[in-house]
């Protein structure tokens, strides 16, 4: 799930912190070291009701949004959930996610173990898209074949 | 194993020293991997349906393609929520998963060390615990995991961009590796503070408590990589592993410190062996805490108690735990009780 600095808004928080109260109640802090610096962790619990209050008020409203053929999600959506609608939507809505990775991980490209490798996206779609014509499902064929012509598009 | 009560009797295989002379700073390790199954949608627009029909999948496929005798095997949103809560405070799930409404699946081996999360934020997460600090064993353990259940069930992989997450914070190698830390002596020196701050500057994510849950502190933390794109799994698990290698040092010296002040630390350690072999009423809180001022007085030889005693006994009196072994333990007040009973029993056997 992706954590912004309650306080600023603005860099990705690395400090999580929960603390329960006497009364059961738990109270949670997401904040980034430099605006955790202030913060005493041995002492009272930070002023959570104040941060949170800012980071309701702070929200602005954007125009209309592309959303993703395959789901229908839109950025505006993933803005509120933090959550993508499907796999398709990170080729789809990728304009629109770069800068979010891109500000993220200081990276837009996978060096791990999977990198280099085969296409498992387009892997499946291609056993899915036969297994279809296989069992005569057309119209499913049809939609694997639209996703396969799509994906074949994205850089 | 199918029986999560059952579970709550043994320990799981992290939680154990790895050595003879194994202080417990480091907890445990784990690396847990966030996949996605081509072509399927992700929850919030998966219908409920559909999301039985992945969880499904998903547990097939852990039956059919991981060799592991007797795993537990449950859809965990059917289970009663004291049942989940042993999951999720032994760490086979996530708290999220444990506390879901929708569908969720989960099969784990029955050592507890490797485990598959079906339908939680991502389609899978499998996770692979080690006890100590061992990322390079954990990370060995989930990718040989991920091979298996990856040729079955088909990850969504981008050439450029690795593992397709539902939230952009996991994309790439979709893989979190932290370190679990017990940091009592830093806390008593105050010292803590500086040295998590420290942590987070170098891009790490500090989580107190048992991850993201409300569980009693006991001054445990986890120290985890923040990002999952443009460095390979072993950069990551190395980095994490390196500020883990130095928080521990520094907890280290702060036990030192607080010893050649010998006299302040066995007050700590024997007014908690005091009120833990004394009290008839223990809130989980302050037992938590006071059992992790026990587990450094064994750690620097001051109280004969084995660890296998100590460890028992941090799980036990955890809420769902004591729930799962004590039906009485519903209640605020009979589960105090009975807390603070199984305490005094455990570390003065008749
Ligand atoms: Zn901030
Ligand atoms: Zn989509």
């Amino acid at each position: 799930m992706a954590v912004i600095c309650q306080a600023c808004q603005q860099r990705p928080a690395l400090l999580h912190l929960t603390e329960s109260g006497a009364d059961g109640t738990v109270r949670e802090a997401h904040l980034c070291p430099q605006c955790a610096s202030g913060l005493d962790l041995g002492g009272a619990p930070p002023p959570l009701a104040g941060l949170i209050t800012g980071l309701r008020s702070r929200r602005t409203v954007e125009p209309e949004e592309p959303a993703c053929p395959e789901c229908g999600f839109t950025m505006a959506q993933y803005r509120e959930l933090n959550l993508l609608g499907c796999p398709a939507c990170w080729i789809h809505l990728w304009p629109r996610i770069e800068p979010l990775v891109r500000r993220f991980h200081g990276a837009v490209r996978h060096t791990g173990r999977t990198a280099g490798g085969a296409d498992p996206v387009r892997a499946a779609l291609e056993r899915d898209l036969a297994a279809a014509v296989a069992d005569e499902r057309f119209e499913e064929a049809a939609r694997l074949r639209d996703a396969l012509r799509r994906q074949a598009e994205t850089p | 194993m199918t029986d999560p009560a059952r579970l709550a009797r043994s320990l799981p295989g992290w939680l154990r020293p790895v050595d003879a002379g194994d202080d417990r700073i480091v907890l445990a390790s784990r690396v847990r991997l966030a996949r996605s199954v081509a072509g399927t949608r992700f929850r919030r627009t998966l219908a409920r349906p559909e999301q039985t029909e992945l969880v499904g999948r998903v547990l097939t496929a852990c039956r059919e393609v991981l060799p592991w005798d007797d795993p537990l095997h449950v859809q965990v949103h059917r289970l009663g929520p004291a049942n989940r809560g042993v999951l999720s405070e032994r760490q086979l799930c996530s708290r999220e998963l444990a506390d879901a409404k929708h569908p969720t699946g989960l099969h784990a081996r029955d050592d507890g060390l490797l485990a598959v999360m079906g339908n939680e934020e991502d389609h899978v997460r499998l996770q692979s615990l080690a006890p100590g600090l061992d990322l390079t064993g954990a990370l060995a353990a989930a990718v040989d995991t991920d091979r298996r259940l990856g040729g079955r069930l088909g990850w969504a992989v981008h050439p450029e961009l690795g593992h397709l997450t539902a939230c952009h914070t996991n994309v790439g190698t979709g893989m979190r590796a932290s370190v679990m830390l017990h940091l009592p002596a830093l806390a008593e020196t105050g010292e803590l503070k500086a040295v998590l701050h420290g942590a987070a500057k170098l891009g790490l994510a500090v989580r107190g408590r048992q991850g993201e849950g409300s569980e009693p502190g006991g001054h445990v933390y986890q120290l985890s990589n923040l990002r999952s794109l443009g460095r390979s799994e072993d950069q990551l698990c190395a980095e994490v592993a390196d500020a883990a290698r130095a928080v521990v040092e520094a907890e280290r010296l702060a036990r030192a410190a607080l010893l050649s002040a010998r006299v302040r630390l066995e007050d700590k350690v024997f007014r908690a062996w005091g009120v833990l072999t004394g009290a008839r009423i223990l809130a989980g809180d302050e037992a938590y805490d006071l059992l992790g001022w026990l587990r450094v007085g064994r750690a620097l030889d001051l109280i004969p108690v084995p660890w296998e005693v100590l460890d028992r006994l941090w799980l036990q009196i955890l809420p769902h735990h004591l729930q799962a072994l004590h039906k009485e333990a519903a209640e605020t007040g009979p589960r105090d009780r009975i807390r603070a009973r199984l305490v005094r029993d455990s570390l003065l056997p008749s």
